[in-house]
């Protein structure tokens, strides 16, 4: 019989579980060749499922509020019969945003590829900062200061975050509207400006004054479609309401075909864009109404539609008239809209004509499509990343918990391009592993008293449509008692990046240290870490650690940044940042 | 306007007439119509005559998008002997027939997932050519998994 082609093994072969695939290195030596001849690729994964940042606010009323509140990550179970918001306790990645965020309101803004746009508004001082995350690595950084920053609450600040199609920079635009100028000065008529970020830039760009008044969707920013960032336009009160883009490769801003409405209609109500199905949509809620326009085709005039009209008998479990405007974020297979109304999260089911409130989420939350995938690339050095803590659960025990398919899932994305390709393989498997987990059992407290430390645990989750089972099979379990090796320490799980996870050993008030292991082939390397990431491009794997000079003499002492790339052997030192 | 016809021919020199628009689902057969109209017969030579009747079989199907993937899940649970399996993943990788060749796949996969490595071996037609001493090794390396 004649040999089955490599590419048909590789492709049976992916979708084995590892401990399968463990065997079969075992079969021939083609077949170890084509498991173990494997560096990690890091493009990006495309078949990421559907999901959604959450944000939950803070209770307190929003003009005293300290507490910048949580960010969750739920996953949409999307298919054409029904669907399901999954937000298993054990899965979940809620960002505690507090210890970093202070005394601070955070907005979403937008996402685009896996990474989001937050905005920071201090109470006291007035100011304002934007970052960009990806949660799902955790990683974040502070864009520096713009040129022009609020100083009271008069301002408006309209952002837009996107990619540009043709370079693959990212970019975040900011107009500002505001009476006063950073230097004090009284300025009439308004600065009505402009100024663009480009990751990895370091700076911001002006671009001028901007040709018009923008508004953004809810009031903060443009949805990112097509390489555009798009805003309606305030403008005055006679004429229909205009629509206006900004192109991230040209960086001009300019006029947008907008749906056929009349202009008194246009004035009232609330007016609102978003992206749903890839169209760019037009959203209006008036008192006793909600519209929902569709621009089939994106830029073609003609095509917008009035695609969903929401009126007084379909809901009663709304009030009407209505006094918040919806804001569709997502539309699922079952044909369902999701959408943010009142700081809660409903779905508007367009067969029945009925408006369910999902009351699986606290309320008082904003919400987001989201799908995970972006990596923060390495060219953004000079920008500030930290890892944002996860939400601290139980209280002697700390238990934490992470993903570990879902974060290697982030390297593969178009296998198309790497076929034949030693890493073609380790990519395939990747994306078609089932999801587990990576707890660890670690006993906080006292450093001068010596005690167990705890346990790593790995769990297989055998997800169902209908169900879902956590195995933790004593035969399969890959238990690591971590006391051993870490004696008479202390130990935190850092992070995990495709298979990797991170540890930090404290083993005194003075030192500290880094493990690095592999918790299938229980391989182990110390370093010291704070921060461990994989960039995509040159698939380097990369550690950083923040930490206290101690020839410093001024009191706090100067912090010190080092980052190591996996196999070089030695440091590097990073210039100092600002804020940790 | 009639429906065109093409005519595909096996190893065996079986021919089997499909219709062009069902069997442009292929996208190697569509290059090549795209090419040069393939007015002759389209010769398969690595797909034997039953897997190719089981390839137009799958591609006459007559489902509604939204039950196409039940569909052939249900196509490859039907044939479920390895070898059939391994033989139709092969020609719907040659066809460039992607669904098609995922469940399949798949399917192997299921199978051989509970396998010892004889049988692995045996399923996938290969060689056993490492030394007790290197299965050794690996047993070791990997204690856990055993």
């Amino acid at each position: 019989m004649e040999d089955l082609p490599a590419e048909l093994t590789i492709d049976i072969l992916s979708r084995l579980p590892i401990k399968t695939i463990i065997h079969c290195k075992r079969v021939c030596k083609k077949w170890r060749n084509l498991v173990l001849d494997s560096s990690f690729v890091d493009l990006h994964l495309s078949r990421s499922p559907t999901g959604l940042i959450i944000h939950i606010k803070p209770e307190r009323s929003v003009y005293d509020c300290t507490d910048p509140g949580i960010l969750k990550w739920v996953e949409i179970e999307d298919k054409v019969n029904h669907h399901h918001l999954h937000h298993d306790p054990l899965m979940r990645l809620d960002l505690d945003l507090t210890p970093i965020l202070q005394n601070s309101m955070i907005f979403l803004m937008d996402s685009v590829n896996g990474l989001i746009c937050l905005c920071q508004y201090f109470v006291t001082p007035k100011e304002d900062n934007t970052y960009i995350c990806n949660p799902i690595t955790r990683e974040y950084m502070i864009l520096p200061s713009q040129r022009y920053y609020r100083e009271s609450s008069s301002e408006v600040i309209v952002y837009g975050f996107g990619v540009s199609s043709r370079t693959g920079e990212y970019k975040v635009i900011r107009t500002f509207r505001g009476d006063v100028l950073p230097d004090g000065n009284k300025s009439y008529p308004t600065v009505v400006e402009a100024e663009a970020y480009t990751l990895g830039t370091g700076q911001w760009r002006s671009l001028g004054r901007v040709p018009y008044l923008l508004n953004g969707s809810h009031g903060f920013y443009g949805p990112f479609l097509n390489g555009h960032c798009h805003w309606i336009i305030h403008d005055n009160e006679n004429s229909p309401r205009k629509l206006c883009t900004f192109d991230l490769d040209k960086d001009t801003f300019q006029l947008f075909p907008s749906p056929p409405e009349s202009a008194q209609v246009n004035w009232f109500g609330y007016h609102g864009l978003a992206v749903l199905k890839g169209c760019l949509c037009k959203i209006n809620t008036y008192d006793f109404e909600v519209m929902i326009w569709v621009m089939k085709e994106y830029g073609i005039k003609k095509s917008w539609h009035k695609e969903v009209v929401i009126t007084q008998e379909i809901s009663v479990d709304i009030e009407w008239p209505l006094c918040d405007a919806m804001s569709p974020i997502e539309v699922l297979k079952d044909g369902s809209i999701l959408m943010v109304f009142e700081d809660k999260l409903w779905a508007f089911h367009p067969r029945s004509e009925t408006m369910e409130d999902i009351k699986k989420f606290d309320p008082d939350l904003s919400a987001m499509a989201y799908r995970p995938g972006g990596c923060l690339p390495n060219a953004y050095a000079q920008s500030l990343r930290l890892h944002l803590p996860y939400q601290d659960c139980g209280k002697n025990e700390r238990i934490e918990i992470k993903c570990l398919t879902d974060a290697g899932k982030r390297v593969n994305s178009d296998l198309k391009t790497q076929k034949q390709t030693p890493p073609y393989f380790v990519n395939l498997h990747l994306s078609r592993s089932p999801p587990s987990l990576i707890i660890s059992r670690l006993t906080g407290g006292d450093l001068s008293n010596p005690r167990k430390l705890g346990i790593l645990e790995w769990v297989e989750i055998d997800e169902k449509l209908d169900r879902h089972h956590l195995h933790h099979d004593p035969v399969m379990s890959l238990d690591l008692n971590i006391s051993s090796i870490l004696r008479n320490s202390k130990v935190s799980l850092l992070g995990l990046v495709i298979g990797l996870i991170c540890l930090s050993q404290l083993v005194g008030p003075e030192g500290d240290n880094t493990c690095m292991c592999n918790p299938i082939t229980r391989k182990d390397d110390s370093r010291m870490v704070c921060g461990f990431g994989i960039v995509p491009m040159i698939g380097e794997y990369k550690l950083k650690r923040t930490f206290e000079d101690s020839n410093s003499t001024s009191r706090p002492r100067q912090l010190k940044v080092e980052v190591y790339i996996l196999g070089t052997g030695h440091g590097e030192d990073w210039p100092c940042p600002l804020l940790v | 306007m009639s429906k065109k016809t093409l005519t595909l021919m096996s190893k065996d020199k079986q021919l089997f007439n499909i219709e062009e628009h069902l069997a442009v689902q292929s996208v190697t057969i569509r290059n090549m119509v795209k090419e040069d109209g393939a007015s002759s017969v389209i010769p398969l030579p690595r797909v034997d005559s039953e897997t190719l009747a089981l390839v137009i079989e799958y591609l006459n199907r007559q489902q509604a998008p939204e039950e196409d993937e039940d569909y052939v899940k249900k196509f490859v649970d039907e044939r479920g002997e390895i070898p059939t399996l391994l033989e139709l993943a092969q020609a719907a990788l040659d066809l460039d027939i992607k669904k098609l060749m995922d469940a399949a796949c798949m399917k192997v996969a299921d199978l051989i997932k509970d396998f010892t490595l004889e049988e692995v071996r045996e399923a996938l037609r290969i060689e056993n050519d490492r030394t007790p001493e290197e299965e050794k090794a690996i047993r070791d390396e990997f204690q856990w998994a055993f």
